[in-house]
Formats: C-alpha cells, sequence, structure tokens
C-alpha cells in the first residue's frame, strides 16, 4: 500500500530545482511533492479528525466486574483490563512473588536492583506479606533520588539528549549537562507534568525569576548542529525543522515532521500546520547566558539599559562605522562563501540584532572570529587612532552599563525586543523557496476540538510570548493529545509497550489502543491529580496487572497481553549500573558534570576521550556518561541505547552476538566481576567455598542459590580451578570464583526482570 | 510485551508486517544483522517464517548476492581519472567562460584559474573507454566497467557528503547504506556479521563510525569494523589470561545455569535466543580469524592484490580479505581507501593522487580479475567512488577544491552492462549535464543491483515510512546488462 503513497521526485524535477537555485539544496529532508511557486488553493478541511486520539479526553466509566473475578481487582486499572480478559475467558496470573515484585519495580522506577538499596527495601520474612508492605515499597521507591535518575533516562532519548554538536567537529556543548540535572530533578520533585512542559518550551518567558525553567529551554536547543556549516541559511532552516519535529514527536505525539515537504499522507496534518507549529519558534535566541529576574526588575533592567544603549549611540555608532568596513577588507577571502544577509547580520553588533540575525549570527561568528591583528592592519593611520580613542570613551561608559538582576549561563533560548522572523511555508520544504507568510498556531485538526488554554501569560518584558502561548496550549487540561501522550509513555516504562504500540505517534499511522477506556481513564486521572506523574505510577503499581507472575504462570494456554507480567532485559544503563552495583563500586551521587568511563583498549576511533581520573568518577551511574554524538559509550550503544540524532520514543531490545563478546570478553565486565570476587572473598564472611558460593550468588542475582545450584556450583569451581593455567592452588582458586560471578553476571537471570 | 495479533510490533517492526504470534515478532526484531543466522535456524523449526531470516526474499531478480564499495576518502578528481576534459588543459589559466555556471565551493575558487591535468589518456578494451595513466590497471578491466560520470550530491565538506554517500542525507542520523543491505536481505553467513567496513589506516573516515552505523535503525545492522592485526573484531578473544579450556568452561556452566533458568520459563523466545548468541560468540572466535586470514592465499593471488609491494599491501590486503569475506556471505564490505581524507588534495594533485592511485590501482584490477577468475564477478557488485570530485579550476595553484555538482563513479560485476559510460559533465568537469544521477538515483540502482526495490524497502520510524533513497531516487536507466 505504502508504495503507491510515496511519491519519488523525478529526477527531473530535481535538476530543475538544483539549477534554479545553483546552491546546496536538500531535498531530501522529506517526501518530495511537486509544487508550485504560487500559493495552493485554499485547503479543505482535513479529514480525519474524527480519529480517536484527537478527540476529547472523558473520564470513562469503570467498569463493575462481579463474579470470582472480583478477588483480582484491586484497583481500576484491573477493572478495564478484566473486562477485556474475561470476553476471552482469560484472568490474570496470580501474583509474582515478593521478592520477584520488588526487583520488577526497583528496576522500573529507580533502574537499580533492590541489593543496592537501603534496608527498608528488603522482602518481608515469613510466609505472609504483612499487609501494606507493598504499597510502602511502591511509595518508598517513588520517594527515592535515584527515581529521577532511570526516569529522566527515558526523557532524554525523547529529546536526543546530547552534550556534543555532532557533525565533524562535534563540539562540545559544556552547559548541556544542566538541563539533565533539571530533567533528573524535575522528575524527583514530580514537578507537574503541564509545568514540565511548559518550562522547556518557553521557560524564559513564563517563568523568568526561575533559573531552573531557563535551564530547562535548553529544550528548544538540542538539535544536532553542524557548527562550521557552510550555508548558513540552510543551518538555521534545518534547526528549526528539526525543533519542530521534535515538539511534535514529543508533546503531540504526532509525526509533524511529514509535514515539512507537503500535507500528511497519513494524518490530517496540513504542510503550513508545520510552519504555524515552526513559527512559535522563530523568535528563539540562541544564548548562552539568560538574565534572571523578576518581570519588574527586568523591565527596569531593560528600560535601564534601553537608556545607556541611545546615550552610547553616537559613540557605538562611529565604532561600528569604521570597523564594520575594515572587517569586509581584513577577513575579505573567508567572508567570500557568505551570501550578503549572513555578513549583514554577523556585521549588525548583538544590541541591534533582529531575532533572524541573532540566529544567522550564531553559526557564522564562529567562522569569522576576529582577528584583532589583522583588524588593525586593515584600518588607516587615523582610523586606527579614532577607533582606539571610541573604545577608550566607550570602556568608560561601559562602567556604567546597566546589569541585569541575575544572569544565568546555561544553554537556554531568549527572545529579543524586535520580535519573531517571519515564517513562511517553505515550497517542497526548500528554505529558498517561501511560499505564504504564516502566524503561529495549533496544527488545524485541533483547533477545531476547542482546547481551553490554562493560564499562564508571558512574563519576560519585550519576549513576544509566542512559546508562551503555545504551552498554555499544550498543557490545558482538556487537550486531548498532551496527557493521552505522556500516560501512554508512562505505562510503556512499566510493559515494555505502551497502551499505544507507539509511543510517538498517535496518529493514524499507529494502531489505536486496544484499551483506549484505560488509557483515557489514567490521563483524567493524570490531568485532575495536577499531572502528577507519580500518581500514576502509583495507579499502576498498585493494581493487580502489576503485580502478576510471569507468562509461564499464565491461566491459559495462549495468554493474551496483560494476563500475566512480560519479561524484559535491562537497558544499557541499567546493565551497567547493576554491574556496578554487584562489585559494590556504585558511586551514587547525583548531577553534576559528564563522567568519561575507560575506552575499550584498541577501540580506536576518530572520536575519543581521556577517562575521568577517579574510579568514583568512573562509576557514577550510566546516565552521567558523557553523552558524545560521535563516540557513543561502546557498551551503551551495543546495547541498544539510541543515536542522540532522532527522538527515541521506544527503544529496541535486540539480541545479538557482540552482546555475549562484550559480557564474555571485554576487560571491563571482567574487572566488575573482580569486584564481585573482592566481596565475595571479604573476611568478614566466611571463607569456606558454599558459602562464597551463597555470597556471590545473593551479591549477583539478590537471592540464595538453592541446592542443585549450590552442588552445580561448587563442582564448576573445582573443574575450573583444573582448567586454569596459574601456577599455584590458590591462584587456581581465585580464578575459578573470578570465573563464577563472572559467568553469573552474563546470566539471563541478571540480564532479564521477571 | 509480546505482542498479539492485534498489536503491531513495536519500533523496529519490519515493513509491512503485522505480527502474528510473540514469537515470530521477536524474530522480526532481532533475526537479522549480526548473529541474527543462528536465531533463524533456532527458529526454524516451529516457525515457517523463519526461513525468510535465513534468506529474505528478494524484490527482484538480479545476481549479485555481495556488494564491494571502494570509498576513495576524500574526494578524488574524476577529470584526472575516468571523465577527459580537454577544454580545461585549452583554456588553462583563465576562469571558467562565462557561459558555465557559477558554483559555490569550500574555498571559493570560483574564479580560479582552470588547473590543466598532466595525465595521458588511453582507450581500452573492446568498449575503448578512456581511462587516464593514474589508473593503468584498472584500465585493462574497462570492458567490465559502467562509468556514470554525471553523478552530484547535496554536501560543500567531507562530513556531510560522506554521510550522504553513506546514508542519502548530508545530515546525521539515518542509516547507512550497508545496513539497509543487511536489513533488507539479511546476513548469508552463519557466523559472521552482514556488513563488514575496511580502513587502510589508523583513520577514521569524516563523521566516524556513524558512517557505517545504523542511525535510527536498531544496532543490529550495524557495519562491523575489522582490523587489520590481531583480533579482526572488539572483544572477540577472551582476556588473555583465560584460556581456552576456562573460557570453554564458563561458556559451558553459564548455559547450564541459563538452561536451569529458561526451564522455569518455558516458551520465551528472548532468553532462548541470548543462549544462542553465546554459542554464536563463542564460533565466532573461530570463523572471524579465519575470514580475514590471508596467509591463506597463494603466493600468486597475494602478488595480483600487489601484497608484494609495500605501497600497496594496505589496500590489497582489504580487497582480498573483501573477496574472502564475499565467499563466506557477508553482504556488504567497505573498503576506505586514504581513510582520513586523504584524497583531499586541495593543493599539490600531483603528488596526492599519484600516491593514491598507485596505492588502489594495482589492488582494484587484482580484485576484479580474481573475483572474475573464482566466478564471482556476477555476484559481486563493486562500486568505486568518493564522496565527491573535485573543480577544474585550481587551488592554491596546484589543487582542486571539493566539486559536488558534477562527478564520477564507476560499477562492475553483478549484472552490471560494462564498457560503457551514463551521463556527462560540462566540457570542464564542473556540472553534471547529461542524465544527472544524484546520490538518491545511485543508492537506488546499487540497492536494485543486489536485488532491492529502493520503494519497497521500508523501516518504519515513529509511524513514518523511511526508506534508503529518502524517497526520492530513480533506478539510472541503462545500468544493468
Amino acid at each position: 500500500m505504502l508504495n503507491n503513497i510515496a511519491t519519488p521526485l523525478s529526477a527531473r524535477l530535481s535538476r530543475a530545482i538544483m539549477k534554479s537555485t545553483r546552491a546546496l539544496v536538500v531535498l531530501s529532508a522529506c517526501w518530495a511533492v511537486a509544487y508550485s511557486a504560487t500559493l495552493p488553493a485554499a485547503e479543505p478541511a482535513p479529514t480525519g479528525s474524527e480519529w480517536w486520539s484527537f478527540q476529547r479526553l472523558v473520564r470513562p466509566a469503570v467498569p463493575a466486574i462481579g463474579g470470582p473475578e472480583a478477588d483480582d481487582v484491586d484497583s481500576p486499572v484491573d477493572a478495564f483490563l478484566l473486562e477485556a480478559l474475561r470476553d476471552r475467558h482469560q484472568r490474570f496470573a496470580p501474583r509474582a512473588i515478593p521478592r520477584i515484585r520488588l526487583r520488577r519495580a526497583a528496576i522500573d522506577l529507580l533502574g537499580l536492583p533492590p541489593g543496592s538499596l537501603p534496608s527498608n527495601f528488603k522482602v518481608p520474612t515469613g510466609n505472609a506479606e504483612p499487609p501494606g508492605w507493598w504499597t510502602r515499597i511502591v511509595d518508598g521507591l517513588l520517594a527515592s533520588p535515584h527515581y529521577g535518575e532511570a526516569q529522566g533516562r527515558d526523557w532524554l532519548d525523547l529529546v536526543r539528549y546530547a552534550e556534543t554538536d555532532g557533525f565533524k567537529s562535534d563540539a562540545l556543548r559544556p552547559q548541556a549537562f544542566r538541563y539533565r540535572d533539571y530533567v533528573i530533578r524535575a522528575f524527583n520533585q514530580d514537578r507537574a507534568y503541564s509545568r514540565f512542559v511548559q518550562e522547556q518550551i518557553a521557560g524564559d518567558e513564563l517563568f523568568p525569576e526561575d533559573p531552573e525553567a531557563v535551564v530547562a529551554t535548553g529544550f528548544n536547543r538540542m538539535w544536532p548542529d553542524e557548527s562550521n556549516a557552510s550555508n548558513i541559511l540552510l543551518a538555521r532552516q534545518d534547526a528549526l525543522n528539526d525543533l519542530t519535529a521534535n515538539v511534535g514527536n514529543v508533546f503531540l505525539g504526532l509525526s509533524m515532521g511529514c509535514a515539512q515537504c507537503h500535507d500528511h499522507k497519513f494524518d490530517p496534518i496540513l504542510q503550513s500546520d508545520f510552519y504555524r507549529l515552526q513559527a512559535y519558534f522563530s523568535g528563539i535566541v540562541l544564548a548562552d547566558a539568560v538574565p534572571i529576574g523578576s518581570p519588574s526588575e527586568l523591565r527596569k533592567y531593560q528600560e535601564a539599559l534601553a537608556d545607556w544603549l541611545s546615550e552610547t549611540r553616537p559613540l557605538r555608532d562611529q565604532l561600528q562605522a569604521i570597523e564594520k568596513s575594515a572587517r569586509a577588507r581584513a577577513f575579505a577571502i573567508k567572508r567570500r562563501k557568505f551570501p550578503t544577509v549572513v555578513l549583514d547580520a554577523v556585521d549588525t553588533p548583538s544590541e541591534e540584532r533582529s531575532a533572524r540575525q541573532h540566529q544567522l549570527a550564531f553559526w557564522t561568528e564562529r567562522q569569522l572570529p576576529v582577528d584583532e591583528k589583522k583588524l588593525a592592519a586593515a584600518l588607516s593611520e587615523t582610523d586606527r587612532k579614532r577607533r582606539a580613542g571610541l573604545k577608550k570613551q566607550l570602556a568608560e561608559l561601559a562602567k556604567r552599563r546597566p546589569q541585569p538582576p541575575g544572569r544565568l549561563a546555561a544553554m537556554a533560548t531568549l527572545e529579543v525586543a524586535s520580535g519573531p522572523a517571519p515564517t513562511f511555508v517553505l515550497g517542497g520544504g526548500n528554505y529558498e523557496v517561501p511560499l505564504e507568510e504564516v502566524s503561529p498556531g495549533p496544527p488545524e485538526v485541533l483547533d477545531r476540538t476547542p482546547v481551553t488554554p490554562a493560564d499562564a501569560p508571558n512574563r519576560r518584558p519585550g519576549s513576544s510570548g509566542r512559546r508562551a502561548s503555545l504551552a498554555r496550549w499544550l498543557t490545558a487540561d482538556d487537550h486531548p493529545l498532551t496527557a493521552r501522550v505522556m500516560v501512554n509513555r508512562i505505562w510503556q516504562g512499566h510493559f515494555g509497550d505502551g497502551l499505544v504500540a507507539n509511543a510517538n505517534d498517535l496518529g493514524r499511522q499507529t494502531a489505536p489502543p486496544r484499551h483506549r477506556k484505560l488509557l483515557d481513564w489514567l490521563a483524567v486521572e493524570f490531568v485532575e491529580s495536577g499531572w502528577s506523574i507519580k500518581h500514576v505510577h502509583r495507579l499502576i503499581m498498585n493494581s493487580r496487572v502489576y503485580q502478576q507472575a510471569g507468562r509461564e504462570s499464565a491461566t491459559s494456554a495462549d495468554p493474551q497481553p496483560y494476563s500475566y507480567f512480560p519479561r524484559r532485559r535491562l537497558s544499557s544503563e541499567r546493565i551497567r549500573d547493576a554491574m556496578l552495583a554487584a562489585a559494590g563500586r556504585l558511586d551514587t551521587r547525583l548531577y553534576g558534570p559528564p563522567v568519561r568511563p575507560k575506552l575499550p583498549p584498541g577501540f580506536g576511533s576518530r572520536y575519543t576521550w581521556k577517562a575521568s581520573s577517579s574510579q568514583a568518577a568512573r562509576s557514577r551511574r550510566s546516565i552521567y556518561i558523557h553523552a558524545k554524538r560521535n563516540l557513543p559509550y561502546p557498551l551503551m550503544r551495543v546495547f541498544d541505547q539510541p543515536d542522540m540524532h532522532e527522538s527515541c520514543a521506544c527503544r529496541p531490545q535486540t539480541t545479538v552476538a557482540p552482546q555475549a563478546l562484550v559480557l564474555l570478553n571485554s576487560e571491563l565486565v571482567l574487572d566488575f566481576a573482580r569486584g564481585v570476587l573482592k566481596r565475595v572473598q571479604d573476611t568478614t564472611w566466611s571463607k569456606d567455598i558454599p558459602s562464597r558460593v551463597r555470597r556471590s550468588w545473593q551479591l549477583v542475582l539478590g537471592r540464595a542459590p538453592d541446592n542443585r545450584e549450590l552442588a552445580g556450583a561448587i563442582t564448576f569451581l573445582d573443574e575450573q580451578a583444573a582448567r586454569s593455567a596459574s601456577d599455584n592452588d590458590v591462584d587456581r582458586a581465585n580464578d575459578a570464583l573470578l570465573d563464577l560471578c563472572h559467568v553469573l553476571l552474563n546470566t539471563n537471570e541478571f540480564l532479564y526482570v521477571d | 510485551m509480546p505482542s498479539t495479533s492485534t498489536t503491531i510490533p513495536r519500533t523496529p517492526g519490519r515493513p509491512h508486517h503485522e505480527s502474528a504470534n510473540s514469537r515470530r515478532d521477536f524474530l522480526l526484531r532481532s533475526g537479522a544483522g549480526f548473529g541474527g543466522l543462528a536465531l533463524g535456524a533456532l527458529m526454524a523449526s516451529e516457525s515457517g517464517a523463519a526461513e525468510s531470516m535465513v534468506a529474505r526474499p528478494r524484490h527482484n531478480r538480479t545476481p549479485a548476492r555481495s556488494v564491494i564499495f571502494l570509498f576513495m576518502d576524500g574526494g578524488p578528481s574524476h577529470i584526472d581519472t575516468f571523465d577527459p576534459k580537454p577544454e580545461v588543459n585549452r583554456l588553462a589559466g583563465q576562469s571558467l567562460p562565462k557561459s558555465i555556471e557559477r558554483a559555490i565551493t569550500p574555498m571559493g575558487v570560483s574564479e580560479n584559474p582552470l588547473l590543466p591535468t598532466r595525465r595521458k589518456w588511453q582507450r581500452y578494451g573492446e568498449s575503448g573507454l578512456p581511462v587516464s595513466d593514474w589508473y593503468p590497471n584498472v584500465g585493462r578491466h574497462a570492458d567490465k566497467l559502467c562509468v556514470i560520470r554525471s553523478c552530484h550530491a547535496d554536501g560543500l565538506n567531507h562530513v556531510g557528503s560522506v554521510c550522504q554517500m553513506n546514508t542519502g542525507s548530508i545530515l546525521a542520523g539515518r542509516p547507512s547504506l550497508g545496513a539497509w543491505v543487511a536489513y533488507g536481505l539479511g546476513s548469508a553467513s552463519q557466523n559472521l556479521p552482514g556488513f563488514v567496513v575496511l580502513l587502510d589506516n589508523d583513520r577514521e573516515p569524516p563523521g566516524g563510525t556513524r558512517v557505517w552505523g545504523t542511525g535510527f535503525m536498531p544496532a543490529t545492522f550495524q557495519g562491523t569494523r575489522f582490523r587489520q592485526d590481531g583480533t579482526p573484531i572488539l572483544h572477540l578473544a577472551p582476556p588473555k589470561s583465560v584460556g581456552p579450556r576456562r573460557q570453554r568452561g564458563k561458556l559451558d556452566f553459564l548455559s547450564r545455569l541459563n538452561r536451569r533458568h529458561l526451564a522455569a520459563r518455558r516458551g520465551d523466545d528472548e532468553l532462548e535466543a541470548r543462549i544462542a548468541s553465546y554459542e554464536l560468540a563463542f564460533r565466532m572466535q573461530s570463523h572471524a580469524p579465519e575470514a580475514v586470514d590471508i596467509t591463506q592465499e597463494t603466493a600468486a593471488t597475494r602478488s595480483l592484490y600487489g601484497l608484494d609491494d609495500k605501497a600497496t599491501t594496505p589496500f590489497g590486503r582489504n580487497c582480498l580479505m573483501a573477496r574472502r569475506l564475499v565467499e563466506r556471505g557477508v553482504r556488504f564490505i567497505q573498503l576506505y581507501s586514504g581513510s582520513g581524507s586523504k584524497w583531499d588534495a586541495h593543493s599539490k594533485i600531483e603528488k596526492n593522487h599519484t600516491d593514491r592511485c598507485r596505492e588502489t590501482d594495482i589492488p582494484i584490477a587484482g580484485l576484479l580479475a580474481d573475483l572474475e577468475q573464482r566466478g564471482l564477478l556476477d555476484e559481486t557488485l563493486v562500486i568505486w567512488g568518493g564522496e565527491f570530485g573535485r573543480t577544474p579550476m585550481s587551488e592554491k595553484g596546484d589543487g582542486r577544491d571539493h566539486n559536488p555538482y558534477g562527478f564520477t563513479m564507476w560499477m562492475a560485476g553483478g549484472g552490471v552492462r560494462g564498457g560503457q559510460v551514463i551521463g556527462s559533465t560540462d566540457d570542464f568537469g564542473m556540472h553534471a549535464v547529461d542524465s544527472p544521477a544524484h546520490v538518491h538515483d545511485l543508492h537506488a540502482t546499487f540497492l536494485h543491483a543486489i536485488g532491492l526495490d529502493h520503494q519497497e524497502l521500508v523501516y518504519h520510524l515513529q509511524g513514518r515510512p523511511e526508506r534508503a533513497t529518502v524517497n526520492e531516487g530513480e533506478v539510472i536507466a541503462g545500468v544493468m546488462a
């Protein structure tokens, strides 16, 4: 079916465009369609607006479950699922044993095995589970500061978080980690999701006095970036396109990116919708230092600054006149490849630049550094003297330059008072073919579903408030998508799959959810709880469905989803963190600049890094590993960490031989085994072999071995010592014990969560 | 959660596929690429569909089974190798005539004087295809070559252009062509990856490992870099302290523990697959070194690839390894010549290209001859080219700037009709004019040659059908015999 819909661009058209623009044209960003240089005829109303996810969110009635199944209802979540299972004559599997449930919950919420947690997270002794034990476990885990590290990781996948630009130079983004810390903190504080969304899109406008909210706008800057782009106009458009598409993926759960070049082929999203969404962001200025303060303080500052600027204008103008022509002469060769509009932007002093000029200068300034010597050489003697005099006068005046109430160094966005740059629908997505100008607005299909914006006005003087209005619209309590998208993500975090299969696309390319009523009920609960993510975790985890045993305990031979709990492999980060924990090395400090573990010897990449000097730093949780786009940490990548260029809503879970190779043969994992061995040999424990085997089982698998396992392990130790090439019996015994620890770290029991 | 009859497989689902049961769904998620075959075999007893994991149905009937992509990293000059331009020499020292459109080049050379070529050209074979004296040995295979002189691309700098020649886009994040082939065809080898990368020196091409990465696809399909020395794959061998008997003992004990774990969890495909993946890893420990062990080759063969000459040895060894990998069922082998942009002759092109061509001429000719004599040429598509060509205008007096507007690549073997030229550039080799072939067209053609229809080869990402050719491109007419 799809083949007929795709419209490959004919080579002829490609040629025509290439000729007409005679520049680097990226037509490849999306599906190409023929277009004319004139405006398209008025678009008909989008069809497809009847699609389920565009419908108003209404709280569904919780089904009444009677009969024997009534005992299986711990929460309304169960009632919705049991209703569907009953139709297939199936029931829930029995409750899993406490040890299994504790590990499941700890891994789900914290990404850590229970053995690494304080002693209050223990399995009850004795046969009976004390009343309220489970609820206390869930609440306790939700209160742990490691909760944000695990949940934040999923969010970082979505926003394609990285600490470098990508492309050839892959330049460092030294402030990026503050955004990562912001995300972890927001989850830990159970920040209302509505506020979380608002801060990331428009924190500078909505909460100008809150440094955290300004750090959050780093979201707007997560796109991969060619810092030395030759074609600045294209680089600017690419950045805006990437941001627009990502807003669609992350918050709306819609593949807006398809509409970059043409109306969406499957969803009722028009090409103009893409650019209307983009227009919200056309004013952003990419700032690395942001004034912080209350609206009145900021207004006072800006007024004072305006006065200072106008007072100093004559001097600055004179200086600018001298320097501008000198720059053109001194750097003529380097400037030759840039068009006039780009050179004008970079030649305009920062205070005078429009939003668009700021955007263009962002790339250009880095490529046209002003070499003071060359500049001076390009000046006449008279001008050199005049310039020195002017600079001296200005330096004097600069002492009186008003200072902002506060200033925050962060990778953030801001706007300038001259307002956003105009946004156009681009023919075929080509930045050189602007068609009609558009104003900011939500996708039409959602505009037809009346949404009542929440009350969150722009509060930063001089900012357009465009992003504030988008954030306000997105977080209205009755928005049909925002809450559904997020509760689906939370569900997916617990069950591996969302209720909607593709968490980044609730459009028509994804099958509607089988349990739509449950999804809607959770979404309404989410909104009514004040957008509390932890509330949704509680609803899910206190249900019977979450506490079930695995598939082998299902009551049917052909069990339906949710009639058992699905087993999952640990994610890349969780594998490493669990190994660090078993080795007794996990450094549980929170937050801070990225760390760099050692790279495998012989890894030999063009891109590399110097390992952090301290063992503690190298043993931090994996979320703190330097996120370098051109060098994903090898252990992470081989276990499916996404590659930081595209939003990733759900990681694939692959099973391939290189994973076995790294777990079995790398010095890295062998060294984790040495850590376990050291703890096994800890002298405070009994030295006899069975005790050591028990201890190794406890440290790695979190349980005691049964008798058969114990006997098997002892036999292995004997045989393995015989196989060892070591010189004496003591070394051979150690080698064997090391091998046992190493094998345990490779077991499926360690790598999977029941 | 394992899918059911009504859910669509999650993210890395196969194109046009609705999953019927969890077993099949799982296969689809992890069956292909590196390490996939054993899983296919594992499932074959129960699932009829599993056969397709071993050798997937191809979209069209073409003879090629493998691709060897000879990538001249940095941009070889087309007008000094396969696209003679007498006008450049006639107007040497002058600017391009006004009739030729000016184009942006990274170093801004559009008005620089034309740099004459010092090459002598010779017509080879029955076809009389002209090849310069930088490639005399390749020239002798002229009747096998389909020279496409009208290539064009979108990027100006190395990183974007190498990225595009590999992934279709100058922006990072998309799967490389080899990954698409591994995704589309799976590996035909039991014990080797489907996509292998060989570099002729320690430096990686611009963009690093990303250029053989999988972008938004699962890592399963990524290229595996084989090293020239020691063990070809990272972590292939256990640490030195662990001898083979100990290693086998560990694997056996691991297998016992895992089988016991599985016994209480009957029917979990993933757990079974992971058990199998360890066995495959163990087999690879012996098979991968064997695959690249060129000491098994005769002196005559080694000489054919130039292994008796220091200059031709690095690339020659890779060419020979590539043939051995083709014989063992590897689908896509990419060889970088001058890895790390060493073809990038902004100045002193005479010295630069003399060296690069000498390093590659005999090895490439040897590869073509060897494939032919072993009857492998028909099922092996050989591709030669770089990320772009070079300008007729001079840079720094004796070099040439990047030219993505018109350049040459050639294809041989794999059912390609040799001894022909397709397309042309203008009189100066500046712009593609006749039958321009964009990178997407080239990719569509490469895929076609190996039996994949670029419109059928779809990967679903976020609800968006993604294609290797970014929904553009056409198979270039006349390439296939």
